[in-house]
């Protein structure tokens, strides 16, 4: 039987069940660190009776910033879902269902507007079980990841942006129906050869144009990344080799 | 620190350089800092050189960002930090900084202390800024934290230690006192705790500076500790905490209490939210409306209050209250604290209507009506453990059907097992046997569908595996050497006694596999068969039937090949196998399938990777980057990087516990065994192929910040592999070359790797000491010391061994390879402190402790040699060298031993040479008689390498390990369809050589396993033994 609960540095060690599992992802330290250190409220784990993790799920409070205002693609206050995991032995259990609740309990308490994530468009699974929980589909984001799961030949794989409504947007301003319909525009790709560029693209991103940045592992990208983070506003995803940022305005 | 912090701060202050203290020149400072990135060793300390002089002369730099500057260019020197840079940070918050718009300023300097570990300077620079800001609260909890860190870092024999314990303690009860006395939330007082995270800390502070039970006990009775009022506030983790308190200091009577509290009030919150969403349950029946009728009086008093409570508290305490009625750590907490009241009958009954209520009152999720079912099982055992008459037939009968039902609800769910494994290991033999029928006779039924019939089967086999592996399944009577097995009532001489398409798209379709079950119980049976079980020390060829490995491997083989994997236990559990019988690079490919990186290394690396230098040296190169690269990678960013970096984030946003928890993680990470023991596989690796580790390891990054004192942690996570024996014993315990990481072994290999850095060093060769005797002497006294300090560092964990070594009931935590190999270092450490404490003159006599250690080291060095000559003695002629394979680790302790002796004969050679003629003659005859030990060693070793890597590589290799393992089914004189007679006729074998895929499948098993010998062995012989 399991129980939920705040995350412990310590879980790392017992996060086997989950992580040996392909599809979830294994990161540095200093990823679920940060959530720790930053919101150790929202990272919140599914322990079983011998202390192993059996799920997981990794969130955090947010908001576009300030400047960012005028754009149409200005995210309020809002609370996100960055992982959510459970161990292949666990699932059909409902310990998904459990962490997303305890997740946006906390995303009310601290005020937020709506929940939102991303997923694959592929991931079908994934994508009832968070309609079943209440999510609705915002927008597909193009590209949003570097790699297709289905197509190794394919540039990136689209993502849907789904959200929900917390107990503050009582009018439920921020969802909407046919979020499938509504695209993230993307028309320009700027590939960075040098770390010199980067005074360029922190110039294009405050204008008010869309940009994906392919960015190879240049001496620079530590900075951008800084740079981008601080920000707030823009979401990354990595494959070897490559690194895509996607800026949105 | 990352270079570009000088940059910037260079260029956000360019524009008032006039402005910094003269004192302290910046143009120096700017100077020191570009030297501190060049080559020469002066260059690179003088930054360092010249903060030294600012402190001696008890200068203050008055400008933050030279202080930065100096901070980035003294990284990594070494230096103490809180008598450097710590110290100048003091020095300017204490003379320099002033309240107003330079605060940051002075957080800053506290957070560097923080993430540098100097607690000292921090605490003094939070104290200062706690008296300047008194309408902050973030200086005032940072300076209670840092009280309270300080406290528990000082030595007991400090007295500062308890003075900052009480002015944690005292600090906190103040600022909850303020809390208390404050109506409004709103109104709290700037140093009033205000967030949870300062309730965790204050809860955290009292309950650990509280020195004895009594006194914690005591504390926990207080208002402040009311547990129920925290809930109602909202704050969940803080009632989980006292939750916890309690149960550690035995506090039954006020835990039962709580619970029942708690669960009156947290149903009526989980009726209110199931009427929010929906109207009356259809389903209900007349007793269950009566008792919903009964809840909504409750309800409507809760609904009374929303007077008092406003609306958004009144959330916050529904929504606690929920959360905490349904968390199974609580009900474990309660079931147990029922246990042990008096009136445990009674109290067990009413949490026994709870669950009732619970189950039948609201509209439950999968997840907690299986919780539902587990509490009644756990309060059902809970009776039965606190009843006297223990053959009560009635709760004997009830246990058993509501284990029963248990498994026919949840058979399809791949925890189902595990669920129950507690409880059954729990069961009487009695017990035991009507369970298994039970299950046969479900597992029968004709309304079940075949998938359910063939998972009820599985599930049993599996139960009736975990009772063979318990003492329970045996009886000796007196006089009778032999035990008896209570289930079939055989004799058991070694040990305790496995195409339907529709059914195969049912499979796929489930997340459970019935033949990877039945694959994994039917080859553990054959491994333990084999030879292998709980209280193996290591490689014991002679005891190994390689036969049954080569069988389990290939019917694991063929399993693997054939179907998809519905989870990680089949490849860790093979690749763990195939490591065992030397066959390393299948074993890697297998494992790098699984992604085990960054933070996973740390728990699950070493299943792979512990005592990887031994059987496979030829994975290393004598430069460039070595197998244990991501370990010690993943250590350098997390303990140098990431961790002060997040607790720098922590404190900022006031998150303490955060930041006590990423302290406590760095220290733990800091004492793992994976870290200090993946060192040391790298520097045994590159010592093998002739190359030298990149540090002393004395100077080793990460070795460096060890505290001998602290227990070493070991967190190896066996989840991975499945387990199907009974508690404590692990499937890992029965198919690891020998025992797990432990405290003792990486203290012990530490110790070896610091031993042979001091041995191993050499002068330059163009070293030339003007007076050679003295610097000489000098030297044998310098040997001397460090040796000395080494040995008595070795003696605690090596005398651990020698008394497991000689006591049966204490668990072995070394190989009896490794355990000969430390014996061998203690007595080379003995003999290097002798040498080098003793009379330097020709006829000194030699210590009497002495005179035997060399004969003793020559003997261990023999024991060592004439075991790995031992083969089982029923194996053909044709395999016996194949079998040296899964005894590589042997040869590898051997030759690290030969290597440790060859050193150390070679240091005291070095030792005499300066000084020839004064050196002791005995010392001399030592030399000679280490150096021959050593070359007979890698002699043997030699030999070794040729002969596995002729057998690995002769023709003709594959037919006969065929014929061994299966001897007349693969040359066609047996036929799988003739039906044996008996076991003895090859019943089993016959059915193996089915599961293993007959002449194909077992020939791919075989295949594979010669290929990756024939690899090991090349490895092998880029060994370097001259």
């Amino acid at each position: 039987m399991v129980t939920f609960r705040r995350f412990r540095p310590d879980d790392l060690n017992r996060i086997s069940m989950c992580n040996m599992d392909p599809l979830t992802e294994t990161y540095d330290s200093s990823f679920y660190l940060q959530y720790y250190a930053k919101w150790p409220g929202m990272f919140i784990v599914a322990e079983d009776d011998s202390g192993n993790i059996v799920g997981y799920v990794m969130g955090k409070l947010e908001s576009s910033p300030a400047y960012f205002k005028q754009s149409p693609h200005y995210l309020p206050w809002h609370a996100h879902i960055t992982a959510l995991t459970v161990a292949p032995a666990y699932r059909r259990s409902g310990i998904g269902g459990v962490l997303t609740k305890r997740l946006e309990e906390e995303g009310d308490v601290g005020d937020a507007w709506f929940m939102d994530l991303f997923v694959r468009k592929s991931n079908t699974r994934a994508i009832n079980f968070y309609k079943k929980s209440g999510y609705s589909v915002y927008r597909v984001v193009k590209n949003y990841y570097g790699d297709d799961v289905n197509d190794p030949t394919a540039d990136g794989e689209d993502a849907y942006d789904m959200r929900k409504s917390m107990k503050r947007d009582t009018k439920g301003q921020h969802v909407r129906e046919n979020g499938e319909k509504h695209a993230k525009m993307r028309t320009k790709r700027t590939s960075l050869e040098d770390p010199n560029a980067l005074h360029n693209v922190k110039k294009q991103s405050r204008r008010n144009t869309p940009d994906v940045i392919m960015l190879r592992r240049l001496p620079g990208w530590r900075m951008l990344k800084n740079w981008i983070n601080a920000e707030g506003d823009i979401q990354s995803t990595h494959d070897t080799g490559t690194t895509w940022y996607l800026l949105e305005d | 620190m990352s270079s570009k912090i000088p940059e910037s701060n260079l260029r956000l202050e360019s524009g008032r350089v006039s402005h910094w203290s003269s004192d302290c020149d910046v143009a120096g400072a700017v100077e020191n800092a570009a030297r501190s990135q060049l080559d020469t060793p002066a260059d690179q300390r003088a930054a360092l050189l010249a903060v030294e002089k600012v402190i001696r002369e008890s200068d203050v730099i008055k400008d933050s960002s030279t202080i930065d500057l100096y901070d980035w260019a003294c990284t990594g020197l070494g230096e103490d930090y809180s008598k450097t840079i710590g110290a100048l940070r003091l020095s300017f918050v204490k003379s320099a900084w002033k309240p107003g718009n330079a605060n940051q300023e002075a957080f800053k300097s506290f957070y560097a202390c923080v993430a540098n570990g100097d607690w000292e300077n921090a605490q003094k620079i939070a104290a200062i800024m706690d008296q300047k800001l008194p309408s902050e609260s973030r200086p005032h909890f940072s300076n209670i934290l840092a009280y309270y860190v300080l406290s528990s870092r000082l030595p007991v024999t400090d007295p500062r230690k308890a003075m900052f314990r009480t002015l944690a303690q005292r600090l906190t009860e103040k600022a909850y006192g303020l809390r208390d006395n404050t109506p409004n939330s709103k109104d709290y007082p700037p140093r009033a705790i205000a967030t949870e995270e300062e309730m965790r800390l204050w809860l955290k502070i009292q309950v650990e500076t509280r020195q004895s039970d009594s006194e914690a006990r005591a504390f926990l009775d207080k208002p402040e500790c009311n547990a129920l009022k925290h809930l109602s506030e909202g704050h969940v983790s803080v009632f989980k905490e006292i939750m916890s308190l309690l149960e550690q200091h035995q506090v039954w009577e006020a835990l039962f209490h709580i619970s029942q509290e708690l669960f009156d009030r947290g149903l009526e919150y989980l009726i209110e939210a199931q009427s929010s969403t929906e109207s009356e349950p259809d389903s209900m029946t007349d007793s269950e409306r009566k008792k919903h009728e009964a809840m909504k009086v409750i309800q409507e008093f809760t609904a009374s209050r929303s007077e008092e409570l406003s609306e958004v508290k009144k959330a916050a305490e529904a929504r606690a209250f929920r959360s905490a009625v349904m968390d199974w750590s609580l009900w474990k907490q309660f079931i147990g604290a029922a246990v042990q009241l008096q009136d445990h009958k009674r109290a067990l009954k009413q949490l026994q209507n709870f669950v009732t209520k619970v189950s039948k009152s609201a509209k439950l999720p999968s997840i907690y009506k299986k919780q539902m079912e587990l509490a009644n099982l756990l309060i059902l055992f809970g009776r039965s453990q606190s009843n006297t008459s223990t053959s009560d037939e009635n709760i004997s009968e009830s246990r058993i059907n509501h284990l029963v039902a248990f498994v026919v609800a949840n058979y399809n769910l791949v925890s189902c097992f595990d669920d129950l494994k507690p409880y059954l290991e729990q069961l009487s033999f009695d017990e035991t046997k009507v369970f298994l029928e039970r299950i046969g006779q479900e597992g029968e039924k004709e309304t079940n569908d075949t998938f359910q019939n063939l998972m009820l089967l599985t599930l049993r086999l599996r139960f009736r595996y975990l009772f063979t592996s318990s003492p329970k399944s045996l009886s000796t009577s007196a006089g009778d050497a032999s035990s008896r097995c209570n289930f079939c009532q055989n004799i058991v001489q070694d040990g305790p006694c496995f195409s339907n398409r529709d059914l195969r798209a049912r499979i796929d379709s489930e997340d459970v596999d019935p033949f990877a079950d039945m694959t994994i119980i039917g080859t553990t049976c054959l491994l333990k068969m084999a030879g292998f079980g709980d209280e193996r020390r290591g490689s014991t060829m002679e005891s190994i039937n390689l036969k049954l490995v080569l069988w389990a491997l290939s019917w694991l083989n063929a399993k693997y090949s054939r179907t998809p994997q519905k989870n990680q236990a089949l490849p860790v559990f093979m690749a763990k196998l195939y490591l065992l019988v030397g066959c390393v690079p299948h074993a890697k490919m297998l494992w790098d399938t699984l992604g085990v990186k960054n933070v996973t290394l740390d728990s699950l690396g070493p299943l792979f990777s512990d005592r990887l230098s031994t059987i496979a040296p030829g994975m290393w190169r004598p430069t460039g980057s070595t197998p244990m690269y991501p370990y010690h990678k993943h250590y350098m960013d997390a303990i140098r990087q990431n961790i002060p970096r997040n607790i720098r984030t922590s404190l900022e946003l006031g998150n303490f516990t955060s930041t006590l928890g990423l302290l406590a993680f760095q220290d733990r990470l800091t004492h793992s065994c994976t870290m200090i023991v993946s060192n040391v596989e790298d520097r045994r690796g590159i010592r093998a192929v002739g190359g030298k580790p990149g540090f002393d390891a004395k100077d080793d990054p990460l070795l460096r910040l060890i505290d001998n004192q602290k227990e070493f942690v070991n967190v190896t996570d066996n989840a991975a592999l499945p387990n199907h024996e009974c508690d404590p014993a692990t499937l890992a315990d029965i198919i690891s070359i020998g025992p797990g990481l432990s405290d003792t072994r990486a203290k012990l290999s530490l110790f070896t790797e610091q031993f042979i850095s001091l041995i191993s060093y050499k002068e330059p060769k163009d070293f030339k000491p003007i007076k050679p005797a003295q610097v000489a002497e000098l030297e044998r006294s310098y040997i001397a010391q460090t040796a000395q300090s080494i040995h008595m560092n070795f003696a605690t964990p090596f005398l651990r061994c020698l008394n497991a070594a000689t006591d049966n009931e204490t668990v072995p935590v070394l190989t009896d390879s490794e355990f000969h190999y430390f014996t061998t270092i203690n007595f080379l450490l003995s003999h290097a402190v002798l040498a080098t404490e003793c009379q330097w003159n020709k006829s000194a006599p030699r210590d009497k402790r002495g005179s035997t250690i060399v004969a003793k080291i020559a003997a261990q060095i023999k024991y060592q040699t004439t075991s790995l000559a031992l083969v089982r003695e029923d194996t053909p002629e044709t395999t016996r060298a194949l079998c040296h394979f899964s005894n590589l680790h042997a040869l590898g302790m051997l030759r690290e031993s030969a290597l440790a002796v060859k050193l150390t004969a070679g240091f005291l050679e070095r030792l005499i040479a300066p000084a020839k003629n004064d050196a002791p003659k005995w010392l001399a005859e030592d030399v000679k008689a280490l150096q021959s030990a050593a070359t007979e060693a890698n002699d043997f070793v030699k030999k070794r390498i040729k002969a596995l890597s002729d057998a690995a590589n002769t023709s003709g290799s594959l037919d006969s390990i065929s014929e061994y393992a299966f001897g007349g089914l693969i040359d066609g004189s047996k036929s799988v369809n003739a039906t044996p007679a008996t076991a003895a006729d090859g019943e089993l074998e016959t059915m193996i050589f089915v599961a293993a895929g007959q002449h194909a499948g077992f020939e791919n098993t075989i295949g594979e396993i010669l290929d990756s010998w024939q690899e090991v062995a090349k490895g092998w012989n880029t060994v370097k033994l001259d």
